[in-house]
């Protein structure tokens, strides 16, 4: 276990190595000249000859890797070229919003999610396992921006019962919420029913109803545990995809989060804030899914051995 | 194509009618996607005509007409025809290339299959959709970055599904006999093996159409898809958003088409499914993007 553990943070440099390559890459890959993609539309030449060296982009790229390399270590991820404001204050700024939303967006999607699909596996074919099927296929279908909208229509402008946009309250995340959330309750729903129904059919189960267990006990003590283990990979993959709906969320509700810096960034082809923020991400990510495979190890002792 | 009755009579049989809905409903959106042309010019789903702005739905404007007074039926029409080429050449491009890299991973077991799909893996674990915006960074936005961001963000998805199952053909005892007759590795490789994995190739690829859909129109909604005037569902809810209480049909009908299309594709993913393997219960996770 220790072994494993070790060998999967060893692993972490190289990756992290490539993800800030390929991130810093993507600034230099960008047609144009990058000083006068950042001096604007309309400046004069001696002022991108003056951003050309004060960002040092009149050296050779190796070298502006090394730089690069050596500021991120420092944790300098760039000022925006726009507003001037270094970009690491304004993604620690942002983080606890889209924390905040993702984070209660990933605990409804287990929490529901895994219910949902718990219940429709104890009977399969019944009208309520054909119900939450109908739900779920529901679910992965709509598009968060539109289901964004649809809910915006009926809770805050219909019924007014809710806060259309922004952050503040417990009110205002209800709606955020339950946008990003749905596709991952049908998606965990899913999951759930089918592993649960091929963990039903296993051996031990029957042992366990044959020496007398309740229904319950063998469901959520014996069964669930098992099925577990698949659902436990999954957080880390959809924890990286909950995130790239957070940037479609947060646009829509208003939402101050790492996903809409983002986008504004693009929008406004300020690369210094696009690159700072997918490297945010893929650390991010990385380091979860990093968690999650030690979590899974410790569920799953082949995993290590293996 | 000789698959296609079979396929519908499993649908009636096993009373799978939302399937069997799923499939009409494709077909009528790739009918008008291909016969666009023929139902409306560009002109009249692209032409600007204030005195329209808004109109609510009457004989001449079946769906009403957008905030620019654009007729909808038109813009919904010429829309299904750019979900669908985005989509379609998309999921057809990361097939092949899927197929090629999981197939050659497979077949040669070795280093650079190992590194290749450590690669893979790599880019998986990263979200699609962002993955596609440093693409879009990168290229700009516009129909063909699009196309391309989501076709290289699919590869990794069909080059993990198709190695495994090649890996395990290619020990199998027809294709032992058919090397021991002489064929070579690449007649083994594309006459014995791909052909048996074939129904796994369908059924993925309705899922990743669906995905692939949801995917185009959500950063077209976020502006990095095709730009204006091409119409483009998610697109047209962005630009028509504001006017969601006043005149709510400008964004459901695009949002109601775009959903229905990828309720259909998923729904006849999960009956291709268990058409081409009755005994699977699993289920595909699903598009959430």
């Amino acid at each position: 276990m220790l072994d494993y553990a070790i060998y999967r943070i060893a692993v972490l440099v190289p990756t992290l190595l490539a993800v800030s390559l390929a991130v810093f890459l993507v600034l230099h890959l960008v047609p144009g000249d990058p000083a006068r993609n950042a001096a604007g539309p309309d400046a004069e030449e001696e002022d991108i000859a003056l951003i050309r060296e004060h960002y040092g982009l009149d050296q050779p790229l190796w070298r502006q890797y090394g730089t690069y390399l050596v500021r991120v270590a420092q944790g300098d991820l760039g000022e925006s070229y726009r507003s001037r404001r270094p970009v690491l204050d304004e993604l620690v700024r942002r983080l606890p919003a889209t924390i905040e939303l993702a984070g209660f967006a990933m605990l409804l999607a287990v929490i529901v999610g895994v219910g949902l699909g718990v219940t429709a596996s104890m009977r399969p074919n019944s009208w309520v396992d054909q119900a939450i099927g109908a739900v779920s296929a529901f679910g992965i279908s709509v598009p968060v921006f539109f289901l964004g909208l649809l809910l915006m229509l009926l809770f805050a402008a219909k019924l007014q019962w809710l806060p259309p946009s922004g952050r503040g309250g417990w009110a205002n995340l209800i709606l955020p919420v339950t946008t990003l959330g749905l596709p991952y309750i049908a998606t965990f729903a899913r999951v759930a029913r089918s592993t649960m129904l091929e963990v039903l059919s296993e051996d031990y189960i029957r042992t366990a109803r044959a020496k007398g267990l309740r229904g319950g006990a063998v469901i959520w003590r014996h069964a669930l545990i098992n099925a577990a283990i698949p659902l436990v990979t999954l957080l880390g993959i959809y924890f990286g995809r909950l995130l790239g709906g957070a940037v479609i969320v947060e646009t829509i509700f208003s939402w101050p989060g790492l996903g809409r810096y983002m986008v504004d960034g693009i929008i406004q082809r300020d690369l210094q804030v696009v690159q700072g923020c997918i490297l945010f991400f893929a650390t991010a990510i990385i380091a979860v899914n990093l968690v999650v495979d030690l979590l899974y190890s410790v569920l799953d002792p082949r995993i290590a051995r293996g | 194509m000789s698959a296609i009755l079979p396929f519908l009579r499993f649908l009636v049989i096993t009373r799978r009618y939302m399937a069997l809905l799923g499939v009409a409903v494709i077909v009528i959106f790739a009918v008008a996607a291909l016969a666009a042309p023929l139902l409306f010019d560009w002109t009249t789903a692209t032409r600007v005509n204030l005195g329209d702005a808004l109109a609510t739905p009457s004989l001449d404007l079946p769906l009403g007409a957008d905030e620019m007074g654009r007729n909808m039926i038109a813009r919904l029409v010429w829309g299904a025809r750019t979900s669908l080429l985005v989509a379609g050449v998309s999921v057809g491009a990361a097939l092949l290339a899927g197929l090629l890299i999981g197939g050659l991973c497979g077949y040669y077991d070795n280093r650079a299959s190992f590194i290749t799909m450590r690669a893979m893996d790599a880019i998986i674990s990263f979200p699609r959709i962002l993955l596609a915006i440093m693409l879009i960074t990168i290229l700009g936005p516009g129909m063909t970055s699009l196309t391309l961001a989501i076709a290289i963000s699919s590869v990794p998805v069909f080059a993990r599904l198709f190695r495994g199952p090649v890996l395990s053909l290619k020990s199998r005892d027809f294709v032992l006999a058919s090397r021991s007759l002489g064929a070579g590795d690449m007649r083994l490789l594309f006459r014995h093996v791909l052909p048996n994995i074939a129904s796994l190739v369908i059924v993925q690829g309705s899922i990743s159409l669906a995905e692939a859909v949801l995917i185009a129109s959500g950063l077209s909604f976020l502006g990095l898809g095709p730009q204006p005037p091409v119409p483009e569902w998610g697109a047209m809810i962005a630009q028509s958003r504001s006017h969601l209480m006043s005149t709510p049909h400008v964004v459901l009908a695009p949002g109601i088409a775009l959903f229905l299309l990828v309720l259909s594709l998923n729904l006849v993913g999960d009956g291709l499914r268990d058409f081409t393997d009755p005994k699977s219960t699993r289920i595909s996770p699903g598009a959430a993007p």
